[in-house]
């Protein structure tokens, strides 16, 4: 079995609202798969969903090839979870929290391995809650996630609050994790995080996927812009009916060229003119996403 | 003490159980050193000259007597102060035992481990029962010693019905706020509703019996089934405990099914 999790045809109602709408995806064994979308798009409604704390009103998800309502409490042995708003106990402890998550697990002698996540995060574990930053607090939320040695791990917005530096340490043990053969679900509205981290990733807009591929080939749907210079002096116009060109902005001697689907047939055309500089610039993700964002609202 | 749920939620617990105790006992002291100061039959005689009405409504349907160390207690202590203790922890813990990790959001992590709804409910469950008996025995306990102590003859059995009663009766409004913080997942609302109850209750137990046409409301308030059968004085009654049980194990069921059958904020 390739597929660790499958969602099909997942839709959930709170009374008329539509909060996820027939939505399907798979993730494969050992895959990175990010969810991206802005708030209230409906990602950790679909986390949520995953975890069997919410029912869904139409559709299945299966885990592990577990049915995530019927068999959750199995699912649960296969998992590390990271809600969106992470909170422990104030009056804890990190190290009596970790302790008493891995009771529940009833895996207590993880506790080595939660130590040594916590000396990676710079994180003093005697400290309680009370006295921690949001940014530590989240550490606690990482390490409990991780220190049990899932195989599958959802994770929410995971790296809300962290610095920079910290941000390294998550992606580095994401990658190691799955290295292991493990497979993460993550979703984020921090594109560069998923940038960095997925396989593949698919954009939810309003409850529904709008774009689901990976990162290259999604790449390839963005919007595409090279900045050229040419040797003799051309007008703007000669290149406006040309095939994908969105946009041009002349900026001095540099010609800004914002191009959409196959960039053959642009390159053929410009080619015809002397070059003398040529810069293509990769679109980013959030290049994309807005790309493919508000291509969807255009066809609504 | 952190190994599961209901471990941690008494762990939690472990110093507003050394202040309650401390409140309890020094209370307890206090009454106890003021009834063995005062001459009682003088303080009866006061009370006998007081309306009827005025000291059922004080004392609850069996009225002001001071005339035994059984009804000072009974007047003093049972009938407002000890069951204020129990029902607010009661009510407190039973309101808070799922809807506070539900909405502080504790819970997406509890439930994260092989952990079922069912399970997690009845910890919390078993902790605001152990932490309600926790009040009635303490009570038990500060009265036995300091009858003792104070060379006072507290009937055994009577202090022990008074407080078997005092926990069945705040174990009842505490499995209600239970089921109003399953209803709801706001624990605020599921405290103020089980306060208000308890409050209602014991207005209607000491109002009702003033007034002919309502006297039989009594029967409908649970502190009647409490104090009604005065058990200071007369120790058990038995059929007085199926109302606390029969509320209690309703709302146990209710509360584990809407629990289980609802969507989790």
């Amino acid at each position: 079995m390739d597929e660790m999790i499958i969602v099909n045809k997942l839709t959930k109602k709170y009374g008329d609202f539509k909060a996820v709408s027939d939505i399907s995806f798979e993730i494969q064994k050992g895959e990175i798969f990010g969810l991206i979308g802005p708030n209230g798009a409906g990602k950790s409604t679909t986390m949520r969903t995953m975890m069997n704390y919410i029912f869904p009103t139409n559709g299945k998800i299966s885990i592990g090839g577990l049915d995530s309502v019927k068999d959750y409490l199995k699912i649960r042995n296969l998992i590390g979870y990271l809600p969106g708003e992470f909170t422990t106990y104030d009056n804890m402890t990190g190290l009596q929290y970790l302790n008493h998550i891995l009771h529940l697990r009833n895996q207590p002698n993880k506790i080595n391995y939660a130590k040594s996540l916590s000396k990676k995060f710079d994180l003093d574990l005697n400290k309680k809650a009370k006295q921690l930053s949001k940014g530590n607090k989240q550490k606690i939320g990482i390490i409990q996630a991780f220190c049990h040695d899932p195989e599958i791990l959802i994770i929410d917005e995971p790296t809300s609050g962290l610095d920079p530096l910290k941000q390294q340490e998550f992606d580095d043990l994401v990658l190691e994790f799955k290295n292991k053969g493990k497979t993460v679900f993550i979703s984020s509205h921090v594109l560069p995080e998923v940038e960095t981290l997925c396989d593949r990733v698919a954009i939810i807009k309003d409850g529904k996927i709008v774009a689901e591929n990976t990162m290259s080939k999604l790449k390839s749907l963005a919007i595409h812009r090279f900045e050229i210079i040419f040797k003799n002096e051309i007008s703007k116009q000669s290149f406006q009916n040309s095939m994908g060109v969105e946009n041009i902005v002349k900026s001095g001697e540099k010609y800004i060229f914002d191009i959409k689907g196959n960039i053959n047939k642009f390159l053929k055309e410009i080619s015809s003119n002397e070059i003398s500089s040529f810069k293509s610039i990769e679109p980013g993700l959030e290049e994309i996403f807005l790309s493919l964002y508000n291509k969807d609202s255009e066809e609504k | 003490m952190l190994s599961n749920i209901l471990l941690k939620s008494l762990w939690d617990f472990r110093k507003a159980a050394i202040y309650w105790f401390i409140a309890i006992f020094s209370l307890a002291t206090y009454i106890m050193f003021v009834v063995s100061s005062i001459e009682l039959d003088a303080f009866q005689e006061i009370t006998a000259s007081m309306p009827k009405a005025l000291t059922q409504f004080l004392g609850g349907t069996s009225g002001l007597d001071f005339g035994s160390i059984e009804g000072f207690l009974n007047a003093q202590v049972f009938t407002i102060m000890a069951p204020i203790m129990a029902i607010a922890v009661a009510v407190n813990y039973g309101g808070k035992a799922t809807a506070q990790e539900e909405s502080s959001k504790s819970l997406d992590i509890i439930l994260s481990a092989p952990i079922s709804r069912e399970s997690f409910i009845i910890q919390k469950i078993f902790s605001m029962i152990i932490k309600t008996l926790f009040i009635a025995i303490t009570h038990w306990v500060s009265y036995f010693i300091l009858g003792i102590i104070f060379s006072q003859n507290i009937p055994i059995e009577g202090l022990s019905a008074i407080c078997f009663n005092l926990f069945l009766m705040g174990i009842t409004f505490g499995m209600i706020s239970v089921f109003i913080g399953t209803l709801s997942g706001n624990s605020t609302q599921a405290i103020s509703i089980g306060g208000a109850l308890a409050l209602i209750a014991y207005l209607v137990a000491n109002i009702a019996p003033l007034v002919d046409s309502l006297s039989n409301t009594k029967y409908f308030a649970l502190f009647y089934y409490y104090k009604g059968g005065e058990p200071l004085k007369n120790g058990f009654h038995s059929w007085h405990w199926i109302p606390f049980l029969a509320i209690t194990l309703t709302f146990i069921f209710l509360s584990i099914y809407q629990f289980k059958k609802r969507n989790l904020l």
